[in-house]
C-alpha cells in the first residue's frame, strides 16, 4: 500500500474515531453518573440505549419526527422510568442488607427482558431512521466526515458538558456530585440523599435515550446491538475515572479512535475486542483511571 | 468414608442409575432429549453456584464458558481429522469404530474443560483482585468479544457453523446419542459430587466467608484470591465440560446458538430459585426450570424469547422476595434460620 | 533485653496529598499489653490496617517474629500470627458462630500448627474457645443475629482462634455499656495471661490504663508520646491533646 493511501486512511479513521468518540461519551456518561458517582452497577444501561433507539424509530416512522427532535421528547420520559427503577432497586436492595449480587442480578435480569420484549416486539430486522441528512458527507481535503458521525459527536460533546455545568454550578448537581461522599451532610442541609440519587439515575437514564436517538442516526439498528455497548460504556467509565465528566469525554474518544482504527487496518469485526480490552487493562493497572479520583 | 459421604454416593448411584435405566425404557426419543437438557442445566447451575453462591462472585459469563467448550471439541475436530476417523492405531491394539466413541467424547469434554478452565483462571487472574462487580460486567463483556471473535473465525466455521460427525454407533449401547447422554449422567453426577465436596470442605467455608466478608476473611488468614481463583477454574471447567460433550449430541454447532443467552440466564436463574448455598440448590432450580421449560418449549406453546421472558421475571421476582430460594423458603417454613 | 515481637519503622501512608501518617515508630514485646490512643483522625485506624495490611503503606518496615511484613497480603501476616479484630464487628454473618470460629482456625491456625486439623479436632476446639468468651450457648445462632457484646466477643474469638501471637483490638468495646466493657477487658487480660502479646486501640482511658503497661499516643499522623502508662498521662503534650477527655 503507498503510503499516501495510508496516511489517508489513517486520517480518515482518526476523524471517525474522535466523531465516533463524541458519540461514546454521550451513551456512556449515563454510566459515569449511576455507576461513577453512584456505585450502582446498571448493567441494563445499554438496553435502556436500544430502547432509546426504537423509540425514535417508531416516532420517527409514525410522525415522521427528526431524531434530535424526538430525542428532546423522549428523554424526560427515560428520566421519569429511570426514577421509577430506582425506587424499585432502593426499595427492594439498598435499604436492606447489602448483598450486591441481588443487585447484580436484578438489573441482568432488566437488561435481557427489555431486550427480549424489544426482539418480541421489533423483531431481528434492522430498523433506521429517515432523516435529511443520512447521507451528507463534509469533505476537508481529504477527510470526509459524514453528517451521521458529526452529528451525534456534537451531541455527545453537548451532553457532557451540559452534565458538567450541572454537576459544578447548580446546587442539585452539587448535591449528587456530593450523595456519595457525604450524605450526612446532606441530610443536615434539609436534602434527602435517596431523592437525589433517584434524580441522579434518572438523568443517567434520561442520557440513555439521547444515546440511542444518537445511535439510530449513525446507523440502523437490531435489538442485539445493545450487547456490544456493555463492554464499551463500562470501558469508558473506568477509563474515564469512574464519575469524572472530562475524564469520561477523552476516554470515550480514547475508544473511538482506537477502535476506528483497529477496524480499518485490522477489520471491524475486532471492535468489541478494543472496548474489552481497554476495560480490562484499565482494571488491571490503573483502576482510578485516567482522570483519576481516590 | 463417613456414613454421611456413604449415603449421599450410594444415592447418587441410585438416582444415576435410575434415571438412565428409565430413560431407557421409555423409548421414545423425547425422553432422552428432556432429561439431557435437564443434565445439562444441573451442571451449568451447579458450576455458577460454587463462584456465584458460595463465593458471592457473581459470573454472567456462562454462555461464553460452555461455547468455548463446544468450539474446543470443533476446533479438534477440524485439527485432527476426526470426522473422517473410521480407526485408531494405537501400536499395540487397534479400535475401530464402535469403540471410538469412547476415547474421543470423554478426551474431548477433558480438553474443553480444561480450555474453559484456563479461561477462568485468566478472567479471574485479571479482574478477580477488584471489587466482583468488575468480574461480573468483563465477564459479560468477555461474552461478546469471545463470539465475535469465533463468528469471524471460519476455521470453526464462523457464522456459518459447522457441523460434528459422531461415530454411528457405540458399543453397549443403543446409539450414540445414548451413549452422549449417559457421558452427560457421568458429568452432572460428577459436578454434584465436587459441589458437595467443596461445600464441605475448606475450599467451601473460605469462599463462604469470602461472600460474607472479603477483608474481614483475609485477616482471618483465608486466602482470598487463591480461592476465588480455584473457584473460577473449577467452575469454568464443568461448564467447558457439557459445552465439549454439546456438539456430539445436536451435531451442529454455531455462534449464535452456542453463545445464547439463555445459558447464562438459566445458570443464574437456576441457583437463585432453587437456593444458592447447598448443593441440592442448583439441583432443585435446574429441574423445576428446566422441566417447564423443556415442557413448553416442545408443545410448541412458547417461542424461545417467551420462555427466556418468563425465566427472567421469575428471576427477578426470587431476587426480590426470595432471594434465598425454594431451600430458603423450605427453611424459613420450619421455622429455621437461613444458613 | 529480648527481641521486640513487633517492630515499627518509619511507617508513613498517605491518601493523595493528605498525609495519614509521618514516620511511625514503635515496638512490641512478647507478651506485651500496649496501649495505642489518640484524638479521632489521629492515625490509629489507619496504622492498624497497615499492620494488618489491609492498607499498603508507602515508607517504613514493618518486623515481626523476626520477619518482614511489608509486602504480605493479610492473610500471609495472620500466618506469621498476627490477628486483628475490627472496630465495627465483621463477623460472616451468614455463618453460624460456630463456624466463624472455625474459619480462622482451619486457615490461619491450622497452617500456624504446620498439620492438617480433622473434623472433629476443630469441633471440639471451635467449642472450647467459643466457652471461653460464653459464647458456646449460641453456637448454632447465624452470627449476623448477635447482639453487640456477643458481636465484639465474637470478633475477639474469632482473631485468638487463629493462634496469634500478637491481638490488635481496635476499639472492642466502643459503644458498649460499663459492665460489658469490664468483660471486655477481662477478656483480654484473660488472652494477655495466654502469652499473646495485645495491643489496645481505645477511647475508653479507665479501660487503657487499667491495662496497658506501656502506652503509645499518636497525634495528627504523628507519635508524640511514648513509654510506661503512667508517665504518658502525666505528660503535658499528652494532657494538652486529650483536653477535656
Amino acid at each position: 500500500m503507498e503510503i499516501s493511501t495510508i496516511l489517508d486512511l489513517l486520517a480518515n479513521a482518526l476523524v471517525a474515531g474522535i466523531m465516533l468518540g463524541g458519540f461514546y461519551a454521550a451513551v456512556s456518561i449515563g454510566i459515569s453518573i449511576s455507576f461513577g458517582m453512584l456505585d450502582i452497577a446498571n448493567i441494563s444501561h445499554p438496553a435502556m440505549i436500544m430502547l432509546g433507539s426504537f423509540m425514535a424509530y417508531l416516532i420517527n416512522s409514525h410522525w415522521g419526527l427528526d431524531p434530535l427532535l424526538i430525542m428532546l421528547l423522549i428523554a424526560p420520559l427515560f428520566g421519569f422510568l429511570g426514577m421509577g427503577i430506582y425506587r424499585v432497586y432502593f426499595q427492594l436492595f439498598e435499604s436492606r442488607e447489602k448483598d450486591p449480587r441481588r443487585g447484580l442480578a436484578f438489573f441482568f435480569g432488566l437488561l435481557f427482558v427489555t431486550d427480549v420484549l424489544l426482539i418480541l416486539f421489533f423483531g431481528a430486522d434492522l430498523r433506521g431512521v429517515e432523516t435529511s441528512y443520512v447521507d451528507k458527507v463534509l469533505n476537508f481535503g481529504v477527510v470526509g466526515i459524514p453528517l451521521r458521525l458529526l452529528i451525534p459527536f456534537f451531541i455527545g460533546v453537548l451532553v457532557v458538558l451540559c452534565m458538567h455545568l450541572f454537576l459544578t454550578r447548580t446546587f442539585f448537581g452539587l448535591a449528587v456530585a456530593a450523595v456519595s461522599q457525604q450524605p450526612l451532610g446532606l441530610r443536615l442541609m434539609g436534602v434527602d440523599p435517596v431523592r437525589v440519587k433517584q434524580i441522579a439515575f434518572g438523568l443517567s437514564v434520561a442520557t440513555a435515550a439521547l444515546g440511542g436517538a444518537a445511535l439510530i442516526i449513525i446507523q440502523p439498528v437490531e435489538p442485539a446491538l445493545g450487547r456490544e455497548y456493555i463492554g464499551r460504556v463500562f470501558a469508558v467509565c473506568v477509563l474515564g475515572g469512574m464519575g469524572s465528566m472530562s475524564g469520561t469525554l477523552f476516554a470515550a474518544i480514547l475508544l473511538g479512535v482506537a477502535e476506528s482504527l483497529t477496524s480499518t487496518f485490522l477489520g471491524p469485526s475486532w471492535s468489541p475486542a478494543v472496548a474489552f480490552g481497554i476495560l480490562l487493562f484499565t482494571l488491571a493497572w490503573r483502576p482510578a483511571g485516567l482522570m483519576g479520583r481516590n | 468414608m463417613s456414613s454421611s459421604n456413604l449415603r449421599f454416593y450410594i444415592g447418587l448411584l441410585i438416582a444415576g442409575a435410575l434415571v438412565f435405566f428409565g430413560v431407557q425404557a421409555l423409548t421414545e426419543g423425547y425422553y432422552l432429549l428432556v432429561a439431557f437438557y435437564i443434565l445439562q442445566y444441573i451442571v451449568l447451575a451447579t458450576a455458577w453456584n460454587i463462584l456465584g453462591g458460595y463465593g458471592g462472585y457473581v459470573n454472567f459469563g456462562s454462555a461464553c464458558f460452555f461455547a468455548v467448550g463446544g468450539y474446543s471439541t470443533v476446533f479438534f475436530y477440524k485439527l485432527l481429522g476426526l470426522q473422517t476417523l473410521k480407526s485408531l492405531d494405537c501400536g499395540w491394539f487397534v479400535i475401530t469404530g464402535p469403540y471410538l466413541s469412547y476415547l474421543i467424547i470423554p478426551a474431548s469434554v477433558l480438553v474443553g474443560a480444561v480450555i474453559s478452565g484456563l479461561m477462568g483462571l485468566g478472567t479471574g487472574y485479571l479482574t478477580l483482585r477488584l471489587r466482583g462487580v468488575f468480574f461480573a460486567i468483563s465477564t459479560l463483556a468477555l461474552t461478546v468479544v469471545v463470539q465475535t471473535l469465533v463468528l469471524n473465525w471460519s476455521y470453526v466455521g464462523g457464522a456459518r457453523g459447522a457441523y460434528v460427525m459422531r461415530a454411528p454407533s457405540v458399543a453397549g449401547f443403543t446409539s450414540t446419542n445414548e451413549f452422549v447422554f449417559f457421558v452427560m449422567l457421568l458429568i452432572a453426577m460428577g459436578a454434584l459430587a465436587i459441589a458437595r465436596s467443596i461445600e464441605r470442605r475448606k475450599l467451601g467455608a473460605g469462599l463462604e466467608a469470602i461472600r460474607d466478608d472479603e477483608d474481614s476473611a483475609e485477616c482471618s488468614g483465608v486466602p482470598t484470591l487463591q480461592l476465588k481463583l480455584q473457584a473460577t477454574t473449577i467452575s469454568g471447567a464443568m461448564m467447558g465440560a457439557v459445552g465439549a460433550l454439546f456438539p456430539f449430541f445436536v451435531t451442529f454447532v454455531d455462534p449464535i446458538g452456542a453463545f445464547n443467552l439463555v445459558h447464562t440466564v438459566n445458570s443464574i436463574a437456576m441457583p437463585l430459585i432453587g437456593g444458592m448455598t447447598h448443593w441440592s440448590g442448583p439441583l432443585i432450580g435446574a429441574i423445576l426450570l428446566g422441566g417447564v421449560q423443556q415442557y413448553f418449549g416442545s408443545k410448541n406453546m412458547v417461542t424461545p424469547e417467551l420462555s427466556l421472558l418468563f425465566v427472567g421475571v421469575l428471576m427477578m421476582v426470587f431476587v426480590a422476595i426470595a432471594p434465598n430460594g425454594i431451600l430458603g423458603l423450605w427453611q424459613r417454613l420450619r421455622g429455621k434460620e437461613v444458613k | 533485653m529480648t527481641a521486640p515481637l513487633l517492630s515499627v519503622q518509619g511507617m508513613g501512608k498517605r491518601f493523595g496529598g493528605f498525609v495519614v501518617l509521618d514516620d511511625i515508630n514503635f515496638e512490641v514485646y512478647p507478651g506485651e499489653r500496649l496501649g495505642l490512643i489518640g484524638p479521632n483522625g489521629s492515625g490509629k485506624s489507619t496504622t492498624v490496617n497497615c499492620l494488618s495490611g489491609v492498607l499498603i503503606h508507602d515508607t517504613g518496615q514493618i518486623t515481626f517474629d523476626g520477619q518482614r511484613l511489608d509486602g504480605l497480603k493479610p492473610h500471609e501476616r495472620s500466618y506469621a500470627g498476627l490477628a486483628r479484630s475490627f472496630q465495627i464487628p465483621r463477623p460472616f454473618a451468614r455463618l453460624s458462630v460456630l463456624k466463624n470460629i472455625k474459619v480462622p482456625m482451619m486457615f490461619a491456625a491450622e497452617k500456624r500448627s504446620g498439620r492438617r486439623f480433622n473434623e472433629s479436632e476443630l469441633d471440639a476446639q471451635a467449642r472450647h474457645a467459643l466457652d471461653q468468651v460464653g459464647l458456646l450457648g449460641k453456637a448454632e445462632l447465624l452470627a449476623g443475629s448477635l447482639t453487640q457484646i456477643d458481636l465484639r466477643k465474637l470478633e475477639l474469638a474469632r482473631a485468638i482462634a487463629a493462634q496469634p501471637k500478637l491481638l490488635i483490638a481496635d476499639e472492642s468495646m466502643a459503644g458498649l455499656a460499663t459492665s460489658e466493657t469490664d468483660e471486655i477487658l477481662a477478656l483480654l487480660l484473660q488472652l494477655n495471661s495466654q502469652g499473646i502479646a495485645v495491643i489496645m486501640i481505645e477511647h475508653i482511658m479507665r479501660a487503657v490504663s487499667a491495662f496497658s503497661q506501656r502506652l503509645v499516643v499518636l497525634a495528627a499522623g504523628k507519635k508524640i508520646a511514648d513509654g510506661p502508662t503512667q508517665e504518658v498521662l502525666r505528660d503535658p503534650l499528652v494532657e494538652r491533646i486529650y483536653l477535656g477527655d
